[in-house]
């Protein structure tokens, strides 16, 4: 006993200090994770939640969303939103980070005042916009109408297209500095002395920025683009409070969709196999981001 | 894009050679400037409007600043809704997260980074995976073993479940820092008598300081952003976070944005002030956190 901790003192005494954040997280997540996985082949509801026990009913919990519930149509709203936020907000960002790294006075205090779009909670992004994507008096169809842009104001959160519209514009203003910071640490991390071998060997500007900065900056582009996936995968304050899945469960994403039938029907069971489809997609997106961090060595 | 775009430190050699040097760079800060303006209307958009008038928020012509100035939405909604009672209750909730996020992650960080442990990869891998979980996707059945605990309407509630995303935030973002302190410290401080612990709280802690606060203000700010964890889980007024009233505010029929534009105001007005006191080591920690180095 005594030679085993000698000779394994080292790894024991950063257990020490690693394992308590570790089980509170398993324990906080972990648990919930499979205790999700399991109500959801239950009957869990208002009705039952303080039963000792639940009824088993295998898949037709998820068998009824996807059937009689609105689980296909949400998975396609949840994959159109993801898909455009992150076009937009990667080419903004990227823009704005290039931009922003050149050697001009007002670059680096600009880039930090940008982030406070970052840190101003979700919650009050969302009633910004919503205030300002009003139909009467809207700031944004103020502007449009007034610069001839639209005839008439759009009723921008009435109709379910140009709702999911009024939520990327939204998603991606949040995200646009955020993509730009860690594009601009990747930018950074290039070496000045390739630029300037390639000055002297006639490449011009555009010719640097596609063979030289693009190709070097991969690994933080790869990285930027799954986080940007997996948290915009799961949106949901900005959702929930600027259009509640409406009009018509237009705008419901996987994540407000869930939170409904827990929270707004209480259906648990039903809650709880919806966010696991949520689970499932973001497991596999995870996955890839992990296998390219192993990649690089991140770890 | 200029072509002296990627020299960081143009010598002034370089700037004579290219006389429209000079001219782009005005060209690049008004540009910038205008970005920036665009990007931050937003926000002050609302702070003006919550000095106009109930009648004039929606009042055509639109007026860009309150014709009338008045603290009216203020005086009004801020009595009304207990704002000083939902401050506390923000208050200890983001305080009591980034309490726990310190203590256990910290730790954490420092273990991974400093000891070698053959768990160490998946432990890790953990912690970053922990970091992409959906609230939604825990919120089911968190709120189901509370209701067991019977920890609903309890300030532990929120802030348990806050600190599951500050912890894994934290090691993330403190571990690189604490892989950059030479081990030698950690040595001579042992030799010196020190065990393991008290080197990790009298040396190590107090050299890694910069690097923690940064970790702790970000955390801090997760925790005051919370809107979902602190309504689903508390539902009695009495423990009502800021944002809980703007939302409450929201969601009537005829929303009172005249309220909603003071109370938000309230509600971002510390944190942007923390932010702009920090920017500077935040900026750094988050790329650092979340790229490679």
């Amino acid at each position: 006993m005594r030679k085993f901790f000698a000779r394994n003192r080292e790894p024991l005494t950063g257990a020490l200090f690693v394992y308590p954040g570790l089980i509170f997280i398993l324990l906080m997540i972990g648990y919930p994770v499979v205790y999700n996985f399991i109500i959801s082949f239950k009957d869990v509801d208002v009705m039952t939640v303080r039963n000792a026990t639940h009824e088993s009913v295998g898949l037709a919990n998820y068998l009824s969303l996807w059937n009689e519930g609105i689980l296909p149509q949400v998975m396609v709203q949840t994959f159109t939103f993801t898909f455009w936020c992150i076009v937009f907000q990667f080419a903004f960002g990227l823009l704005l980070a290039v931009f922003l790294n050149q050697d001009f006075k007002t670059a680096k205090p600009i880039r930090g005042l940008l982030l406070i779009v970052w840190v101003v909670p979700m919650t009050v992004s969302a009633l910004i916009w919503k205030f300002m994507f009003q139909t009467n008096g809207g700031l944004i169809n103020v502007a449009l109408t007034g610069l001839g842009l639209a005839n008439q104001p759009v009723e921008w959160l009435i109709n379910g297209s140009t709702a999911m519209a009024a939520l990327i514009i939204t998603n991606c203003w949040v995200g646009i500095p955020f993509n730009m910071i860690l594009l601009t640490a990747g930018l950074q991390n290039i070496p000045e002395d390739v630029y300037e071998s390639a000055s002297i060997d006639g490449a011009n500007t555009i010719q640097r920025f596609f063979r030289i900065t693009m190709p070097m900056l991969r690994p933080a582009i790869m990285s930027v683009l799954i986080l940007g996936v997996i948290y915009t995968f799961k949106v949901f304050d900005l959702v929930y409070i600027m259009t509640s899945g409406g009009p018509m469960n237009q705008t419901e994403l996987l994540s407000t969709y869930a939170y409904r039938l827990s929270f707004g029907e209480y259906q648990f069971s039903a809650g709880a196999a919806a966010s696991n489809v949520l689970f499932l997609c973001l497991l596999a997106v995870a996955a890839i981001y992990l296998a390219l961090v192993r990649k690089d060595e991140v770890m | 894009m200029n072509a002296q775009a990627h020299v960081q430190s143009p010598s002034p050699h370089a700037a004579r050679r290219r006389p429209g040097v000079k001219a782009s760079k005005v060209v690049m800060n008004v540009a910038a400037v205008l970005i920036a303006a665009l990007m931050l209307f937003p926000i002050l958009w609302i702070v003006l409007n919550s000095f106009k008038p109930e009648a004039e928020i929606f009042a055509q012509p639109i007026t860009l600043l309150p014709k009338t100035f008045t603290l009216e939405s203020y005086t009004k909604h801020l009595g009304a809704n207990d704002v000083f009672g939902c401050f506390k209750n923000t208050l200890i909730v983001s305080l009591g997260a980034l309490a726990l996020g310190l203590v256990l992650g910290v730790p954490s960080a420092y273990g991974l980074a400093r000891y070698r442990m053959r768990t160490a990869k998946l432990v890790m891998l953990l912690f970053l995976i922990s970091q992409m979980m959906p609230a939604s996707l825990t919120l089911t059945p968190l709120y189901l073993i509370y209701v067991k605990l019977n920890l609903l309407n309890n300030y532990l509630g929120p802030m348990l479940a806050i600190a599951t995303i500050s912890i894994p935030f934290i090691v993330v973002t403190t571990r690189p820092f604490f892989l950059s302190l030479p081990k030698e410290l950690d040595n001579a401080a042992r030799i010196d008598g020190c065990n393991a612990f008290t080197a990790f709280w009298r040396i190590m802690l107090p050299i890694a300081k910069p690097g923690l606060v940064t970790a702790g203000v970000l955390a801090f700010i997760f925790g005051w952003n919370d809107l979902i964890y602190s309504i689903t889980f508390n539902t009695k007024a009495a423990f009502k976070p800021l944002l809980g009233i703007v939302f409450n505010l929201m969601r009537h029929e005829g929303v009172k944005w005249s309220g909603v534009m003071a109370l938000a105001t309230v509600a971002i007005l510390p944190i942007v002030a923390l932010f702009l006191a920090m920017q500077d080591q935040i900026v750094g920690g988050l790329a650092a956190g979340a790229v490679k180095e």
